[in-house]
């Protein structure tokens, strides 16, 4: 039976046939279906490139925006800025991931749980606007100060707009801390009675001695300081620039000098005169320079001389005398030196930097310090010591406005900070993200991300032109934003009075246009341009010609735009030499410090009137540095995951925060570079980072990379659980900490 | 035809890692997360490393696949999916790539990279991915291709435009961004150029030279 | 059909042969079906719209595939194209589907001819620099009276390499793949 076809196999092959050429069938249509649907993305692949601005520092680089299909895929440099001429850093680059973040808000919400437990719901921007409108109206009935408005700190016509609104509703616009050139400026008048932001030109020096100026990471402007940093290297007919780096922990500049100085923050002043002191000693000066324009030397070269003798200084600083003196002849020897100061550096320390310079005969020549051309801005207010007054209990707002920065981000201690901003009855956030601050937020308002938005921003002042940036919009809202201006408008036109006289403009838009209109009005300056057309309008200009590059206002407008900004070549010789010569030369700094301590008349912020040790005994023998890598940014960054990779690069480390040793510290725990070790301090935070032994790191220290936790961050900020800021205390001050180390 | 080459010079570098974002995003390379970090498994196709330097100082050094004339990687491809092509470029055809690794293993710069899992973004990051890149499949080795993509289109373009190919139409992205000029990229059989010249400087060396691989980057050492 | 309905006829089928009778089905089954799958031509894929390439000849294919001389996309027909010589919806179309068709979901045409993402392909370059006619890679869709469902001509690489053998033009694999 089983050699025939029965009838019943004939049905069992017909049916597989039939149910297999049906399955066929279907799967045929299946992969023809998902096969056509391939390639739906970036359907014309049509490609263009629009200008923007970069808002990851306040350096305000030009951007330019590949699109494809008018979406953003690539950030590139915008090659007709004046300083960053083409070239982003890494945070440049990284930041377009800022726009794409999954964890963006989406619209605005109202708060509905307790602060910290995420209960939120969507309401609509008119209800929004009114309940702000209405929290706005009653802070301003009440005396001033009540209200307190953080911004990351930047300059321009959208910053100085934000600030008239707040103003007018008796609020205080507080700035979130940049380093810019402009916190040198206060120490730079009161040594020569020019009021204008210092520049260095560090591009044409030929040796540097830098105090801690970070110029491979973020100094100032880094694009500017990276491109100038390259050129003072290596140059074409030009020999090789040397430098020296006087830094408490092995920082990347470090690394790069050719000599590296370990010597702790508070006796970099002492280094510092101490190089005074040895070129005064040898008489090598820059005599010249010091006869016309030295006023009162005689006075300060005695106080130095006396006050820091060479052996005096080497004990301090643990600096060799051979290498100080050394260091001295090494600088005046050389044709063109200049001394360089980070500028979060005390007060001290940069009156000892320009005394230094001024000895040198560093001011006012090419390779010196220069007097910006540009008209300074105003110092902001000091955010951090508006945190110190309200952890204090000196000041309690009822209202305070969050916008850009993450007010709790950039501090040392999240803890004593969250606790006075939580008294605050009402509190509400224009970030795009739920960042740190925002998680407390009662009302969140979500603006548009750097790529959506219009900008109108003063780029700190580095090159030697004034310059604006102005971009708008390079793409369109992804989400369901608003600009924080143009609600602040809704909310002045609902609130009435002199918040909305205040008020002038409709939108950011509004602004900028009005900003070029005036630029146009001046007749002067030009659209961002090449490098060879920037020399000819100079030229121009000294000839007393201005030539505009277009015919209307409205052609003037679109063509800054289309540049990216607005710069107006500076020209003429800087006025120093002339100031000081009216003023009797320049007035030298208090030199007499006292060399033990090497306590210096330091800025006045919580960040530095404390100079002692916290809590240094037995028990925590370890003095503790903190340092802010360069990819760490002190706004936002959190939601840029290239960035995270980044750090503990180059150790290998990705993703790592690490510990820097001296080799003898790490011997006497038995720790090598890549042990797990673990930071124990006196307030009983503790931090587990990876070890990384360092020669000619400090002894008896461990320098620690500022990477904050940030839980309310987004998916990959997340992911980093170490938080140094749980080693400090609540006041804020991030250096001076003792800590313990064991390995983990 | 060009012989396509890149010199860094090390002076001028300040190891600020821009190149590295800049090759990220240029050429889809996905993110990475601590755990795959932790298990060796970072993709980025260029990476500062910390080298030990004749004299003890330890140099920083932006590695990426050195183009060798002599790569050791395409002699042990079992199906020929990566070779030397005739610019001089160290190509990977990903479709013919069959992950074993070999290439992995002989390459002494540890530069090729090994697509353990498929590569993943957010859903709302996906339209940031370079079109110009394909995006590579899991089990597949890949590797820095100097934006060869970009050569691509610069010559279309050039071609497009009835010109020449200049030397400033074709930049990698690691290049085009470097804040501090260190990079310049060019041809290194065209005498006129500026790698040319940079290459033959007293200050160059290509790494790990001795292996015979001769690599077509080349470093610029610090110092005097 | 159960195979253990009962049968007057014979006697009941032993539990050897059911088995047997069940592995031919189960081992046919999908050889059947990938056996379809290999044979048979692709699937047409049905498209959003009817449209005559054949009465449109007189145009130029670049009139509505845009960007064949200057990107490396070509693009498919919008609206807009149409109504540089419709004013109205074109016969065989309704005025409610032309109305949907003009939103900014477009006409949703199904694109049928293309090569895998890890192939560097350009239009331009082809076209523009290699002065290639488009039913080289296109066949007679030009001539069709109903919107393709198929790819006219399986692009592979077998057709491209045959090509670019015979000009003479480059077979380096990276100067195509990427």
């Amino acid at each position: 039976m089983s050699d025939i076809l029965t009838r019943r196999d004939f049905l069992f092959i017909g049916g597989a046939t039939v149910a297999g050429v049906t399955l066929g069938e279907a799967g045929r249509r299946l992969l023809a279906r998902a096969d056509a649907r391939q390639g739906a993305l970036h359907v014309t692949g049509q490609q263009r490139f629009v200008t923007t601005v970069c808002r990851e520092c306040p350096a305000a680089c030009g951007v330019r925006v590949r699109l494809i299909d008018e979406v953003p895929v690539k950030l590139e440099g915008n090659p007709l800025c004046p300083f960053g001429r083409g070239r982003l850093c890494a945070k440049g680059q990284a930041a377009i991931e800022g726009y794409f973040d999954p964890d963006r808000l989406v619209g605005p919400a109202r708060r509905t749980g307790k602060r910290g437990e995420h209960r939120w719901e969507p309401i609509t921007w008119d209800a929004a606007i009114a309940e702000l409108a209405s929290h706005v109206t009653a802070a301003a009935s009440q005396p001033a100060s009540q209200t307190l408005a953080f911004a990351a700190e930047e300059h321009g016509p959208l910053a100085s707009a934000w600030a008239r609104f707040w103003e007018a509703a008796g609020a205080k616009p507080v700035w979130m801390h940049a380093a810019t050139p402009a916190r040198l400026r206060r120490r730079f008048a009161a040594l020569t009675g020019v009021e204008a932001d210092p520049q260095f030109d560090l591009e044409h020096a030929t040796h540097v001695v830098s105090f801690g100026a970070p110029i491979a990471e973020d100094w100032l402007s880094p694009v500017w300081a990276q491109r100038a940093y390259g050129r003072f290297r290596r140059s074409p007919s030009r020999t090789r620039g040397r430098l020296v780096q006087i830094d408490a922990h092995r920082s990347i500049t470090a690394r790069k000098a050719d000599e590296w100085l370990a010597v702790s923050p508070e006796q970099q002043v002492t280094l510092a005169y101490g190089l005074a002191s040895g070129i005064l000693r040898e008489n090598r000066s820059d005599r010249t320079f010091l006869d016309a324009f030295g006023g009162n030397q005689a006075a300060f070269e005695r106080e130095v001389v006396d006050t820091y003798p060479p052996d005096e200084v080497a004990t301090a600083t643990g600096v060799p005398v051979v290498t100080v003196l050394r260091l001295a002849r090494d600088l005046a020897a050389s044709p063109r030196p200049l001394v360089l100061v980070n500028a979060d550096a005390p007060a001290g320390l940069i009156d000892a930097v320009f005394a230094l310079n001024t000895l040198l005969g560093a001011l006012d020549r090419e390779g010196g310090v220069v007097a910006s051309p540009a008209p300074p801005a105003e110092e902001p207010s000091d955010g951090v010591a508006v945190l110190g007054e309200m952890v204090a209990g000196t000041r309690q707002p009822r209202l305070i406005a969050l916008r850009d920065a993450s007010a709790l981000r950039s501090l040392s201690a999240p803890a004593g900070y969250k606790a006075a901003i939580d008294k605050a009855e009402f509190i509400v956030s224009f970030s795009p993200y739920l960042d740190e601050t925002a998680d407390v937020a009662d009302l969140l308002l979500p603006g548009p991300t750097p790529l959506e938005s219009w900008h109108a921003v003063t780029p700190p002042s580095v090159v030697r032109a004034e310059c604006l940036a102005l971009a708008r919009p390079a793409v369109g809202a992804r989400l369901d934003t608003r600009e924080s201006l143009t609600v602040l408008r809704s909310v002045a036109t609902k609130a009435g009075g002199a918040i909305a006289d205040a008020c002038s403009w409709t939108s950011s838009e509004s602004i900028a246009t009005a900003e070029m209109e005036r630029l146009y009005a001046a007749r002067r300056g030009g659209p961002y341009s090449d490098a060879h057309e920037t020399t000819w309008l100079s030229e121009l200009e000294r000839g007393g010609w201005w030539v505009s590059a277009t015919a209307t206002k409205g052609a003037f407008a679109q063509a800054v735009l289309e540049a990216g900004g607005w710069d107006d070549p500076f020209f003429a010789p800087d006025g120093i030499r002339e100031a000081l010569k009216a003023r009797g030369g320049v007035s030298w700094p208090a030199a007499r410090l006292t060399l033990a301590s090497g306590t210096a008349p330091g800025r006045a912020t919580a960040d530095s009137l404390n100079q002692t040790l916290v809590g240094a005994d037995d028990q925590f023998p370890l003095r503790l540095i903190t340092f802010t890598p360069a990819t760490v940014a002190l706004h936002g960054g959190e939601n840029n995951p290239s960035l995270f990779e980044l750090l503990g690069q180059p150790e290998g480390q990705p993703w790592r925060v690490w510990a820097e040793l001296n080799p003898d510290t790490a011997g006497e725990y038995g720790i090598s570079s890549g042990s797990e070790i673990r930071l124990t301090s006196a307030s009983g935070g503790s931090l587990d980072a990876v070890a990384l032994v360092v020669e000619g790191m400090t002894h008896g220290a461990v320098a620690v990379a500022f990477v904050p936790a940030l839980p309310a961050g987004g998916r990959w900020a997340r992911l980093v659980h170490a938080d140094v800021r749980s080693l400090m205390g609540g006041d804020g001050r991030r250096d001076r900490f003792a800590v313990r180390m064991a390995k983990a | 035809m060009a012989r396509w080459g890149l010199v860094i010079d090390l002076d001028r570098c300040t190891a600020c890692q821009a190149c590295v974002v800049a090759c990220k995003h240029e050429n889809n390379v996905p993110f990475s997360t601590p755990e795959t970090s932790a298990r060796g498994r970072l993709m980025t196709w260029i990476q500062l490393v910390g080298v030990e330097m004749p004299g003890g100082t330890t140099a920083m050094m932006p590695m990426m696949c050195q183009q060798c004339d002599r790569p050791p990687c395409t002699d042990v491809c079992p199906t020929s999916a990566t070779y030397l092509n005739p610019e001089g470029i160290v190509a990977q055809i990903y479709p013919r790539c069959i992950g074993c690794r070999y290439c992995t293993n002989a390459c002494p710069y540890a530069v090729k990279l090994f697509n353990w899992t498929a590569p993943e973004w957010p859903e709302s990051m996906a339209p940031m991915r370079n079109p110009d890149v394909s995006i590579r499949p899991m089990g597949v080795v890949e590797k820095c291709t100097f934006c060869h993509h970009r050569l691509q289109q610069a010559r279309e373009e050039a071609r497009a435009a009835g010109r020449a190919l200049a030397a400033e139409d074709y930049v990698p992205a690691c290049v085009q961004t470097c804040p501090s000029d260190a990079m310049v990229f060019g041809d290194l059989d065209d005498p006129h150029s500026q790698v040319a010249g940079l290459a033959a400087s007293t200050r160059a060396f290509r790494w790990m030279e001795d292996l015979g691989t001769r690599p077509k980057v080349v470093y610029l050492r610090e110092g005097e | 059909m159960s195979p253990d309905a009962p049968d007057t006829e014979r006697p009941p089928a032993s539990p050897r042969t059911t088995r047997r009778q069940w592995w031919i089905f189960a081992a046919l089954t999908p050889a059947v079906a990938v056996g379809w799958l290999l044979v048979m031509p692709s699937a047409p894929v049905a498209q959003p719209a009817v449209f005559n390439h054949a009465r449109h000849s007189a145009l130029a294919c670049v009139a509505c595939h845009r960007g064949v001389e200057s990107r490396a996309r070509a693009t498919l027909p919008v609206v807009s194209d149409c109504a540089k010589c419709h004013a109205t919806a074109p016969p065989g179309i309704s005025e409610d589907q032309w109305k949907s068709f003009s939103g900014p979901q477009g006409f949703g045409w199904v694109q049928v001819t293309h090569v895998p993402d890890h192939v560097n392909f350009s239009h331009r370059r082809h076209v523009a620099s290699g002065r290639l006619a488009c039913v080289s890679c296109h066949a007679d869709v030009g001539q069709r009276t109903t919107p393709p469902g198929t790819a006219p001509i399986r692009v592979d690489m077998k057709a491209c390499l045959s090509c670019h053998r015979q000009e003479g033009i480059t077979e380096d694999c990276a100067a195509c793949h990427r």
